[in-house]
């Protein structure tokens, strides 16, 4: 006993294992370290983007955003939008060597909508005929899931979707190969939980494979030999795990980063570098930055009032200034790249039409504001330029700053005047920024935390989920999106834009429109 | 002796049980949802409300309490919320990384601190003195983040002598700059204290008479003063060992290192219970077997205590 803890001590001090950068290893960092690649538990950005390389969905989404073949090498969806079947890529095989089947799909469903998997990303399949009762244990299969033979499975719809295939992409519908979970929970028929060590250990068919993962410090992936994508030009990809900014910054400059995403503050010395500006890329985010208003605490259930926030604040001159004039102000929640977004004018910065709207509502005297934030240094700049433009027509802001949970649980319960937020794209398209930020149905956890609420809103969004012309659906959008910007339920801020430079040596390397396109298909290190 | 050891481990039990609940109760009077930590940002109230019951969140304090009481006795954290992985496998993956940092640190502190202490000592009053002091006051008041920071410029980015960051598979170039970091307060609060305790011996009758009876100076230093002076030097040494120990967040983040202190901060952050019970225990547990090494180390360095008599009592 007493050896083998002197031992441990001795392997202590003198190293851990791992390795040391190596040819043709791209390297990269993240910020957060993935707690799970469990693809049913999957719900940050690190996680979704080391999942969507291990495994494969369906469809997947396209460095433009598109919605391409994955498992599925094609699809037909029926006239009404309610069916879609889908025919298997016959050629794809898991890490393990296993032609991955329609079964495995079936499986794979069953699984994130089990009561037992409690995956918090259940939403992402709700809308399959039957779903709902499955996951609440009423129905022993779900009803409109079917695999019609070895390499085809059919789905039908609760009611047309037209986002489906889009939520097809995400990692929450990413495919798992069924023997890894089999147990004795498995022949009553249920499928099972997670088995415990399936996250450290994830087994799919996508391009990369987990070769070896250092909880906070590194992930390894090689190449799945089994892929047939075959234009995988590296032989690995190494993910370092940098909390801090600098030290990201530091680790690309000395050369051990290949890639850099370029935080906002240090963007002007990024751009005035000849060297370096030569190789920076960029690409809208789709993402919105904004000042939720708890549309249900008084004075702010008056949209007069809320639209006074929105004039008092010049987001004009926060754009130049904190964002580098890098980004597009937002007057709606819908990001410029995606379809259903309309240029329309945004609320004029105007003081002196705020305090008069205020008085209006009987705030002639002011009022105080207190406004929530995590920490974070994008918001914590903001924040303090807001509190400066209210205090010029009278409101006292106070700056709340509460870590993540606390943060979410005061805001999802509606106990917080104002918050400061962000949402991204969980898909790339119009209907993630309106049903989860503005339907009634989704106040708080499920994503409407200014808690607007509006039956005509509602009505509209619901109508856009069955709308399958595009064009008609995508006007919808517009229209909602503008209806909601003219109740004001926030303070409209802006969509940033994301730079990343790339170190000499690497070819064919392209930031996608969402992190879940990235395969690194065709980069290339010398 | 034996019986004091022995007197002092049982006690470790009542202190241990009074951390734990002490800890048990701050995370449960905090603000803040550790269901809510796992789900991202859409979910829906029902997957809340089966996540609460499976992790026994939903029940009272009191039923809470004994659940946790009931696992402690076996030295069970169970797993953690937010990764899966049972708390005391993660906690001894990360500590070989915290532990090899410490020690470094701990090498550096020692040798740098109390070769300055000794020096400054030795030229009590004189430039080596003043510059000694100077530097160990700059050293004591110098943020970590800021010193990190520094040191990555000088030798990263500009000298390309030293990697920035992270553990590189056990190297011992990635060990330096975050060693030194984390070493340069505690070295320079050891210098000053070397060299407070070390004045204190130089005064003393029994270092006049070995000067009289001609040792050589640096002999009536190290062997004679410094042996004398080592009680407030352990003790501190030893708590900084303890600190070190547990874990070094700030610079465990600047350099990226997998320790154990980044593995508290992000276990706090994710408000994830089981995996900051574990580690807070743990930790206490480190610095109670530190403290009783100090202990036990007076005896050796000072042969009064271990035969139980006093100073002057002859």
């Amino acid at each position: 006993m007493k050896k083998s803890f002197l031992a441990y001590l001795a392997v202590a001090f003198l190293g851990c294992g791992g390795g040391a950068q190596e040819k043709d290893v791209l390297c990269l960092a993240l910020e957060v370290s993935p707690n799970k690649l469990d693809p049913a538990y999957v719900v940050d950005v690190a996680e979704g983007e080391v999942a969507s390389l291990i495994f494969q969905g369906l469809v997947r989404f396209s460095p433009d955003g598109e919605v391409i073949p994955d498992l599925a090498s094609s699809w037909e969806i029926s006239d009404d939008g309610k069916r879609y079947v889908f025919h298997l890529d016959r050629r794809m095989r898991f890490s393990t060597g296993r032609r991955v089947g329609a079964s495995d799909v079936a499986f794979s469903f069953k699984r994130l909508l089990s009561p037992d998997c409690r995956s918090p990303r259940k939403w992402v399949l709700e809308r399959i005929k039957g779903a709902d009762a499955f996951s609440e244990g009423m129905a022993p299969e779900i009803e409109g899931l079917a695999v019609l033979d070895d390499s085809t499975v059919s789905i039908e719809l609760e009611g047309p979707f037209r986002p489906f295939l889009q939520l097809l992409a995400m990692p929450a519908a990413r495919i798992v190969p069924e023997e890894l979970f089999v147990d004795t929970k498995a022949h009553s028929g249920a499928p099972a939980a997670l088995v415990s060590n399936f996250s450290e250990k994830p087994v799919g068919s996508g391009p990369w494979v987990l070769d070896s993962w250092e909880r906070g410090d590194h992930l390894m992936l090689v190449p799945n030999p089994f892929h047939p994508a075959g234009s995988q030009t590296l032989r690995a990809i190494r993910y370092r795990i940098i909390p801090e900014a600098f030290t990201r910054i530091a680790e690309y400059e000395s050369g051990s980063l290949d890639v850099l995403k370029i935080p906002s503050a240090e963007l002007p010395r990024f751009l005035g570098n000849p060297s370096l500006s030569r190789r920076i890329q960029s690409v809208p985010e789709l993402r919105v930055l904004y000042v939720g208003l708890n549309n249900t605490r008084k004075p702010l259930d008056d949209p007069c009032v809320r639209k006074a926030l929105n004039m008092a604040v010049d987001v004009e001159r926060i754009i130049e200034v904190l964002a580098n004039g890098e980004a597009v102000r937002a007057a709606g929640a819908i990001p410029p790249s995606l379809k259903g977004y309309r240029k329309r004018p945004a609320y004029s910065y105007d003081p002196g039409a705020s305090r008069k709207l205020l008085l209006e509502a009987g705030l002639g005297d002011g009022m105080e504001l207190d406004i929530w934030q995590r920490d974070s240094p994008e918001g914590n700049r903001i924040l303090e330029a807001i509190q400066g433009y209210l205090s010029e027509v009278g409101i006292q802001v106070r700056l709340v700053k509460r870590e993540w949970s606390a943060f979410k649980e005061a805001v999802s319960k509606g106990k917080v005047d104002a918050f400061f937020l962000d949402w991204y794209a969980d898909y790339p398209d119009a209907e993630n920024f309106l049903y989860p930020l503005f339907h009634s149905e989704n106040t708080g956890g499920g994503g409407n935390r200014s808690f607007f609420s509006s039956a005509e809103i509602d009505s509209l969004i619901e109508l856009a989920h069955r709308t399958l012309g595009e064009n008609e659906c995508y006007n919808l959008y517009a229209k909602i999106d503008s209806l909601v910007y003219e109740e004001a339920p926030w303070i409209y801020l802006y969509f940033p834009k994301s730079f990343e430079v790339v170190s000499l040596g690497i070819t064919g390397y392209r930031i996608p429109f969402l992190y879940l396109a990235r395969q690194y298909e065709g980069v290339r290190k010398s | 002796m034996l019986h004091y050891t022995i007197k002092r481990i049982l006690l470790f039990l009542p202190i241990l049980l009074g951390v734990a609940t002490i800890t048990f109760f701050l995370l449960y009077i905090l603000p803040g949802d550790p269901v809510l930590s796992m789900v991202g940002e859409r979910y829906d109230e029902e997957t809340i409300q089966k996540l609460r019951e499976e992790m026994h969140l939903d029940k009272s304090v009191g039923v809470q309490y004994a659940h946790f009481l009931k696992k402690l006795a076996k030295l069970d954290f169970g797993r953690s919320y937010v990764t899966g992985e049972p708390v005391w496998d993660s906690i001894w993956k990360r500590f070989p990384y915290t532990f090899r940092l410490a020690v470094a640190a701990m090498a550096i502190s020692v040798v740098l601190g109390i070769s300055a202490g000794v020096l400054a000592a030795w030229k009590w009053g004189g430039t080596v003195d003043h510059v000694a002091m100077g530097v160990s006051i700059v050293g004591i008041s110098m943020p970590v983040f800021w010193l990190g920071v520094l040191l990555i410029y000088l030798f990263s980015i500009k000298l390309h002598l030293l990697p920035p960051s992270g553990y590189g598979g056990g190297s011992p170039a990635y060990l330096i700059l975050p060693a030194f970091t984390l070493a340069q307060a505690s070295a320079a609060y050891v210098a000053r204290i070397t060299r407070s305790s070390m004045l204190d011996e130089v005064r003393e009758y029994y270092i006049q008479a070995a000067r009289a009876k001609g040792v050589p100076e640096r002999k009536v230093l190290v062997k004679h003063a410094l042996r004398n002076a080592l009680l407030p030097i352990i003790t501190v040494v030893g708590t900084d060992f303890g600190s070190f120990l547990s874990g070094a967040v700030l610079t465990e983040s600047i350099f990226a290192w997998p320790g154990l202190g980044r593995f508290t901060l992000d276990a706090i952050l994710k408000r994830d219970i089981p995996a900051i019970q574990g580690a807070v225990f743990f930790m206490a547990v480190v610095f109670m077997v530190i403290n009783l090494a100090v202990d036990l180390s007076y005896a050796w360095v000072d042969p009064r205590i271990r035969t139980g008599r006093r100073s002057g009592s002859e």
